[in-house]
């Protein structure tokens, strides 16, 4: 039988340790169900894909998302302003997200990349994603001419 | 042993030659976030993203992400049949907020009328 204390332990790939109330981490699916199939006497959960600094943010998410009567808009601003990161940070923290299996984080972090490339020139894009472009300049031109009203 | 056949895995882009490399960007985006990011996209960008590359250009232009793509916006969307079998589709907001809407072919027919909610004339929804 697993410990009835409070808090659970969350440990990333390089040690650092993040300490949760339990009606928190048990809404992951992912922490529920190692909570339910480990014997966690010491509370501690290994996260080897994760990393501290990458964890730190997820888990600054998710206290503001499951404070007490905390406010659409207060939810609204904290987003926004977490989301102020780089495409790579934004990267880790849909991988974290995905290996957490929460679903509404991977969704926010979905949206913000959308943001940032929509109306964004093809350069951009590229840029953003670290794609080369394999495209011939003759191609390139075909690809856009058989599309060009949705450059219009 | 040699573990080889890393498939199943995104194509690996080539590392870049010139020095515009941005210290943002992201090396190696998995394809999932990318369909995931792309099939929320409307038409528009999408047509204009097939020039992004030919990686591109395939995932887009592949009937699974088509098919992925239609149920993300299928509350957004009136099928025209134009005539049997060949239909179109078009957004709803253009219809009243675009002073041309525009029309795409349907690359794939509707099967058993699935995710058909009713019919006006020759209007779909």
């Amino acid at each position: 039988m697993m410990s009835l204390g409070k808090l659970i332990t969350l440990k990333t790939n390089d040690n650092e340790e993040f300490k949760l109330d339990k009606t928190v981490a048990v809404k992951l699916e992912i922490i529920k169900n190692i909570v339910q199939d480990v014997d966690c006497t010491s509370n501690v959960i290994p996260l080897p894909n994760i990393d501290g600094k990458t964890m730190t943010k997820v888990v600054k998410y998710w206290k503001k998302h499951s404070e007490e009567g905390v406010t659409e808009v207060q939810l609204k601003n904290f987003d926004q302003d977490f989301l102020k990161m780089s495409h790579s940070e934004l990267h880790d923290v849909h991988l974290a997200a995905k290996y957490l299996d929460d679903n509404q984080l991977k969704e926010v972090i979905i949206q913000e990349f959308l943001d940032r490339i929509k109306g964004k020139p093809i350069e951009e894009i590229r840029e953003v994603f670290g794609i080369v472009n394999d495209y011939t300049p003759e191609e390139e031109e075909e690809v856009r001419r058989e599309n060009a009203w949705a450059f219009e | 042993m040699e573990a080889e056949g890393d498939e199943g895995s995104q194509h690996t882009q080539i590392p870049s030659t010139s020095s515009k490399d941005s210290v943002l960007a992201i090396p190696t985006l998995p394809q999932e976030l990318i369909t995931a990011i792309l099939v929320r996209l409307p038409v528009k960008y999408l047509l204009q993203f097939k020039c992004v590359s030919k990686n591109w250009f395939a995932l887009i232009s592949s009937p699974h992400f088509v098919k992925t793509h239609l149920s993300f916006s299928a509350k957004d969307r009136f099928l025209l049949e134009i005539d049997t079998y060949i239909l179109k589709h078009c957004s709803v907001s253009s219809l009243f907020y675009d002073s041309v809407t525009e029309a795409f072919n349907l690359v794939y027919p509707i099967k058993g009328n699935k995710g058909v909610v009713g019919m006006v004339g020759r209007l779909i929804c």
